[in-house]
């Protein structure tokens, strides 16, 4: 863990009675890295957010966020981070404006000078009453107050869920900005797309244990991908089922059908040996590579 | 006003302060200019004094004078009615303090500003003390006002002595309500235990003159510190009042310290 760690999460265990939500996350987020944090619902999510914001408490191991205790520096880490809750809920009685002011005021007047010109990006309308606001309208107001103070950083937790395309791609372009300030960005979602998008890293939690740490390219690189290939002659099964890494090995007549879990070299160098008349192994959708590790596939899950 | 979150608390109870402060002074105003009726029938005292001395403890004190100016004013107001308004709204005010933020999921967002857990609970509990106090300031203004009307008898001290214990009542079981959502949340009900507690506590103060066995208990509850100085006759006594307040402040601190130490519910 370097001295620019963001995030430095390390043996965190979280029960709640006989239920054990989180069962020793390790995980670390660099400084101005916009981290991926993805996982189905129920996988423990939320439960990681809130922990290190000193929402809830860990049952074991430590929690640090900018370099403090998540819990001992709780006010300082806050008046450095921004959140947007996953279920955003703000005062009824207030308009959008009071709440932002509000939430302004106890940040000792940060970020207020900023709510207009992140209102009118995001076209929403802060003098009318909250309760009168639609749920799309609401998690506007709440992307507000999570980025107004210019915060070190960003927590977001599934934030565009309420969101039309058009805003949604405002928000990765205030994510973008953010970044460029030299902001981190800890991001979860369950859109894939979304997260490719925006992160350079991703997390993966099932049930409660990180199933994969990677960046976007890693994740891919290391799913495993279908290979074809229409020879000029027959070929033998045999000699591809040797390679390592190499599984599923099929030859119908002249087509070879295979799914490659490592290195594609040796299967080219294999190929090579052959004439070969076409070629197919298309990159894996990151759909796929984590179908793969939320069934439990792959993945370095923790015994 | 927004700047805080006592600020914010006050301004999203501007208009209900103003209902609870309307009300009491309505009440007072009209139970006070019954007062000269009463004075000049004295069956109605006579039959006080036949009732059973249990049904009279319960109804405003054993022995009770409903024709002396102080008699009347304790009897019908600081010894049932005062109360139960400045219960019900501190206990309401306490509950939710910590506990509808909880609940409704704005807890959120106020715990993840730069306001410890303490400092959020402290403002709440003097946004609640200053919300009682506004009634308390209704319910001292009609007193005067209404005594005036009718030639009732009071000190404006006394009144004030009394609208401030009254005041503080409120405030002890509040803080209660606040001690009991900052220990366990508001899946624990806090406004049903504090309310109830506080049935009990006068049943245990007002009985204790005829339950004999019950009289080394009465100090336990807070309506001895409010009421058995009986401060619309003696005005202020300090020791009393001090409890009450003392009592507001530690359940308070309880409140603040229990809910520094427990997850937020999600």
């Amino acid at each position: 863990m370097g001295p620019d760690a963001v995030i430095e999460v390390s043996g965190l265990v979280k029960r709640y009675g006989a239920f054990q939500a989180l069962h020793g996350i390790d995980l670390t987020v660099e400084r101005g890295e916009v981290f991926g944090f993805i996982g189905p619902n129920g996988a423990g999510k939320t439960t990681l957010i809130r922990t290190m914001l000193d929402l809830i408490r860990p049952t074991a191991g430590s929690v640090r966020v900018l370099g403090l205790d998540s819990h001992r520096d709780a006010k300082a880490i806050h008046s450095r981070a921004g959140y947007v809750p996953g279920e955003l809920v703000l005062w009824d009685r207030l308009t959008g404006r009071q709440a932002l002011e509000h939430l302004a005021g106890l940040r000792g007047g940060a970020g207020a000078s900023r709510i207009d010109a992140l209102a009118e990006r995001l076209d929403v309308e802060l003098d009318r009453r909250i309760s009168d606001l639609s749920k799309g309208n609401k998690e506007k107001i709440g992307l507000i107050q999570g980025f107004m103070h210019e915060p070190e950083l960003v927590v977001l937790d599934e934030p565009t869920s309420g969101l039309d395309p058009l805003v949604q791609q405002e928000v990765f372009q205030i994510v973008d900005e953010v970044r460029e300030r030299g902001s981190t960005v800890f991001f979860s979602s369950h859109h894939l797309d979304e997260v490719e998008r925006i992160a350079e890293r991703v997390g993966a939690i099932r049930e409660g244990r990180m199933v994969a740490v990677d960046t976007v390219a890693g994740l891919k690189a290391r799913a495993a991908r279908r290979l074809e290939a229409l020879l000029a002659g027959p070929v033998d099964a045999q000699e591809f089922r040797a390679i390592p890494g190499v599984r599923d090995v099929s030859v119908s007549g002249r087509h070879l059908h295979l799914v490659l879990t490592g290195p594609i070299d040796p299967v080219l160098k294999a190929l090579a040996r052959h004439r070969v008349d076409s070629l197919s192994a298309p990159e894996p959708e990151l759909e796929e590579v984590f179908l793969g590790l939320f069934r439990g596939e792959g993945g370095e899950r923790a015994a | 006003m927004l700047r805080s979150v006592a600020g914010r608390a006050l301004f999203e109870q501007r208009r209900a302060v103003l209902a609870w402060s309307l009300g009491t002074a309505a009440m007072v105003l009209v139970t006070v200019v019954y007062y000269p009726s009463v004075r000049d029938n004295p069956e109605l005292n006579s039959f006080y004094e036949s009732l059973p001395p249990a049904v009279q403890a319960l109804s405003g004190g054993v022995g009770l004078d409903f024709a002396s100016a102080s008699g009347y004013l304790t009897g019908e107001l600081f010894a049932i009615t005062v109360p139960i308004i400045f219960i019900i709204y501190g206990v309401l005010l306490g509950a939710a303090a910590i506990g509808r933020e909880e609940e409704r999921g704005t807890a959120e967002l106020l715990l993840t500003a730069p306001v410890t857990r303490s400092r959020v609970v402290a403002e709440k509990a003097v946004a609640a003390a200053l919300l009682l106090a506004v009634v308390g300031a209704a319910l001292f203004g009609s007193l005067v006002i209404g005594c005036a009307l009718v030639d009732l008898e009071v000190s404006a001290g006394n009144l004030l002595a009394s609208s401030l214990a009254s005041v503080l009542l409120g405030i002890t079981f509040g803080a209660l309500a606040l001690a009991i959502s900052g220990a366990l949340g508001h899946r624990a009900h806090p406004a049903a235990w504090a309310g109830s507690l506080a049935v009990a506590a006068y049943i245990l103060y007002s009985l204790a003159p005829v339950v004999s066995s019950l009289e080394t208990w009465q100090k336990l509850s807070a309506f001895y510190w409010y009421l058995s100085s009986d401060p619309v006759s003696n005005g202020f006594d300090a020791g009393h009042l001090a409890v009450l307040a003392g009592a507001g402040v530690a359940l308070t601190a309880l409140a603040a310290l229990l809910f520094e130490r427990r997850d937020v519910a999600s």
